[in-house]
């Protein structure tokens, strides 16, 4: 019986270590985004029913997201040409800190999303209630789909 | 330095598709999705603008940035397709352009006209009342404000619609906002139609 103690222990960890990369929201163990396959990947997915364009980095930190241009490292960002909702955001930061930062100007993005478009496309608002906000190491995610399911379906698969 | 340096657009979500997907470089734009000018001018107006970290309403914000802009454009009309008050479009945007004026004293103001919808469209996408019906009748209205304030009449409307009087399918996603390619286009036309004092 004593030798199994060790082995029980190391199941547990395990266990534990399982369970805290299957939360979603907030920080995660999971390998950090990679923004340019991260967007491409969700743009192949069937999951947007809106024109998307690609953002330059200046007008995401500058005009939609009010971020420190100087600390991101990398940056992959989408807007419907329609004024809706649905968005791809995924960037890289050269710090967790920053990225932290930057979660939470997602996080106003989406509120700002949803004041301007409650009385003019309201609609819409229903694809912010299913926003996905997430944070891998230094990376952050921004994504408002038409079908939540099938966008968080293929974060799930990219960290496998 | 671009010619945009010193010039505030003042809009709605066409306005902030000119701010996203034209490439206009050094502007600052006032816009906001589904704003009318009788939002902008009503009494109480929502705090829409941030400056320096505090929020302000446009006619708000238009004095805290007082005397810096050289160049004002304006442009709404779109959201207020489904109005019934003509006078009051009139009358709102006289004292919108009136405060433009108090606070930017140096400034060309351009009055943009409105361009039409895609009708097609636009019965699949929006509202009935998102129609041409009104488009008309407001680009009526900025001619006569553009005499009657001497200020600079943009007939962005007839540069942006096609033969037909309209917005063309292929220059449009939703019957309302343009294609990249087409809000590309009326910056084009506005770097070629500028006035100098």
């Amino acid at each position: 019986m004593s030798h199994d103690f060790p082995w029980a222990l190391g199941i547990l960890a395990a266990l534990l270590a399982l369970t805290l990369t299957a939360c979603g929201g907030g920080a995660s163990n999971a390998a950090p985004f990679d923004p340019e396959s991260t967007a491409q990947a969700l743009l192949d997915s069937g999951a947007f029913s809106e024109p998307l364009e690609e953002m330059s980095v200046d007008l995401a930190c500058g005009t939609l997201y009010d971020i420190d241009a100087e600390a991101v490292t990398g940056c992959a960002v989408y807007t419907s040409l329609t004024a809706g909702a649905e968005e791809i955001a995924v960037l890289t930061f050269n710090s967790e800190d920053a990225a932290s930062s930057a979660l939470e100007a997602l996080e106003q993005r989406v509120a700002d999303q949803r004041a301007a478009l409650e009385n003019y496309q309201p609609q819409e608002v229903s694809k912010l209630d299913g926003a996905i906000l997430e944070q891998r190491g230094n990376s952050v995610l921004l994504a408002v789909a038409e079908d939540a399911s099938a966008a968080q379906a293929v974060l799930d698969g990219l960290a496998e | 330095m671009s010619y945009f340096s010193d010039a505030l657009f003042i809009g709605d979500s066409r306005t902030e598709g000119l701010q996203l997907y034209s490439g206009i470089q050094g502007a600052t734009f006032y816009c906001y999705k589904g704003i009318s000018v009788f939002d902008v001018m009503e009494d109480d107006p929502k705090k829409l603008i941030e400056i320096g970290g505090t929020s302000y309403s446009i006619v708000d914000a238009l004095g805290v940035q007082s005397g810096q802009f050289g160049k004002v454009y304006l442009s709404l009309g779109i959201n207020e397709l489904g109005y019934y008050d003509d006078q009051g479009f009139h009358d709102k945007f006289a004292a919108l352009i009136d405060r433009v004026r108090e606070t930017q004293p140096d400034a060309v103001i351009y009055l943009q006209t409105l361009t039409p919808v895609n009708p097609e469209l636009c019965a699949e996408n929006w509202p009935s009342y998102v129609n041409n019906d009104k488009v008309a009748v407001y680009n009526a209205i900025f001619e006569q404000l553009a005499e009657e304030k001497q200020v600079v009449l943009l007939d962005v409307g007839a540069a942006l619609s096609n033969s037909d009087g309209i917005l063309a399918k292929e220059n449009t996603v939703d019957g309302v906002h343009f294609t990249r390619a087409w809000y590309q286009e009326w910056l084009a036309y506005l770097q070629t139609h500028t006035v100098d004092f």
